[in-house]
């Protein structure tokens, strides 16, 4: 049997259930055989439990109404640690950051969206004043700036047609600057367009 | 008394809120673990109006050094741990320089309130309590600090190694040579 001495120093862990397994083992195979050793062991439990008693029922006498008020009417005076500061700052400027990534990240992808929607109706208005263009050149120069005149009156008209209809203006032809004809293939469509002075009004 | 689990519901949330400054949070986590933290000074320094002043200092410097707390470990250890240094250190510099106390007379275990009952207060005065207190009052902070984080806490061993920051063979020994010399208090007592 193991001697009482090379137990006793155990015996506090073993009723806290602290020990590794071999030793919880000797420990307990030694109580089975030895009545002091099993005493004492019973007499450290009883310690604990009038401990916990004396010391438990003194912590819940104690009035602590207030303490927190005091707590915080003291940190309220407190001024910031260096690092704690420091670490706002970091949090603050993080947060600026952040907030300006994401307005430029939604400014790009507008950007970016609009730019693909609108390429192709861009294109096709740009066809038709190219269209336009080219129909204008024979036309002699006494009749030009009155018929540049008549393109931007239309241009607005044309517009409309553009986003209405997505219509494409294959052809403008006309040798008089106040009459103008639109022809567009894919509807069947011709438009003559006449200024008021022509149409008598 | 219960003892709590690791950042339980919403303290992991309340501690952060106090790290940026919220008083309020904080405010929240001292009315959690005021008792504790009064138990674990109370034990070490004996005395309920020095207990009591210990506890607001512990939370004060809890507050100040949450920046530095790691929530890997346990809220309630990292408590312990600064309310066990500053009972410790407070009774090392009582113990060079006493202060009158008048521990002659009634002390602050067995000063407990009439509304208790008679009863209760007949248990409270009874010879054990005052011989156990007399018995702790002999015993060294760091002896006091580890055997209430045992048996009124509940710790590990672990755990009050990592409060009281010494080695668990250390905390094994405080507390056989702790529990040797309560059970010498009480022996009479028990066989009687």
């Amino acid at each position: 049997m193991v001697d009482c001495s090379e137990i006793r120093p155990l015996l506090s862990a073993f009723g806290d259930g602290e020990l590794e397994p071999p030793e919880l083992l000797k420990v307990a195979r030694h109580l089975a055989g030895c009545s002091d050793c099993e005493r004492e062991s019973a007499d450290f439990s009883a310690v604990g439990i009038h401990l916990r008693d004396t010391l438990e029922s003194a912590v819940s006498s104690i009035p602590l109404a207030g303490l927190t008020e005091a707590v915080q009417a003291r940190i309220s005076q407190l001024r910031p640690s260096l690092w704690s500061r420091f670490e706002r700052w970091l949090e603050a400027v993080d947060e600026r950051v952040s907030a300006t990534l994401s307005l430029a990240s939604a400014a790009i992808a507008i950007a970016a969206l609009t730019a693909i929607i609108l390429t192709p109706y861009a294109r096709e208005y740009t066809a038709g004043h190219d269209v336009q263009v080219a129909a204008s050149a024979p036309v002699r120069p006494a009749a030009a700036a009155a018929q540049t005149r008549m393109a931007e009156a239309i241009a607005p008209a044309e517009r409309a047609l553009v986003e209405d209809s997505r219509a494409i203006i294959s052809r403008l032809e006309s040798e008089n600057p106040a009459v103008a004809v639109w022809s567009e293939p894919r509807t069947d469509t011709t438009v003559i367009w006449l200024s008021e002075q022509h149409s008598g009004r | 008394m219960r003892k709590p689990s690791r950042l339980e519901g919403d303290e992991a949330e309340l501690i952060e809120r106090a790290r940026k400054g919220d008083a309020e949070a904080f405010g929240v986590l001292v009315e959690r673990y005021q008792r504790r933290v009064v138990g674990v000074a109370l034990a070490v320094v004996h005395n309920q109006d020095d207990a009591l002043e210990l506890a607001q200092e512990t939370f004060v410097r809890a507050f100040q050094n949450l920046p530095k707390f790691e929530s890997r470990s346990s809220f309630s250890t990292w408590l312990y741990r600064i309310a066990a240094n500053i009972a410790i250190d407070f009774r090392r510099r009582e113990g060079r320089h006493p202060v009158l106390r008048g521990e002659d007379a009634e002390t602050e275990l067995g000063r407990l309130p009439s509304s208790q009952g008679d009863s209760f207060r007949a248990v409270a005065r009874s010879e054990l309590s005052r011989r156990l207190q007399e018995a702790l009052k002999e015993l060294t902070p760091e002896h006091r600090a580890v055997i209430l984080l045992r048996e009124v806490e509940g710790l590990s061993y672990d755990e009050i190694s990592e409060v009281l920051q010494c080695p668990r063979g250390t905390v094994m020994s405080r507390l056989h040579y702790a529990r040797n010399r309560l059970r010498g208090a009480l022996k009479d007592l028990n066989r009687a």
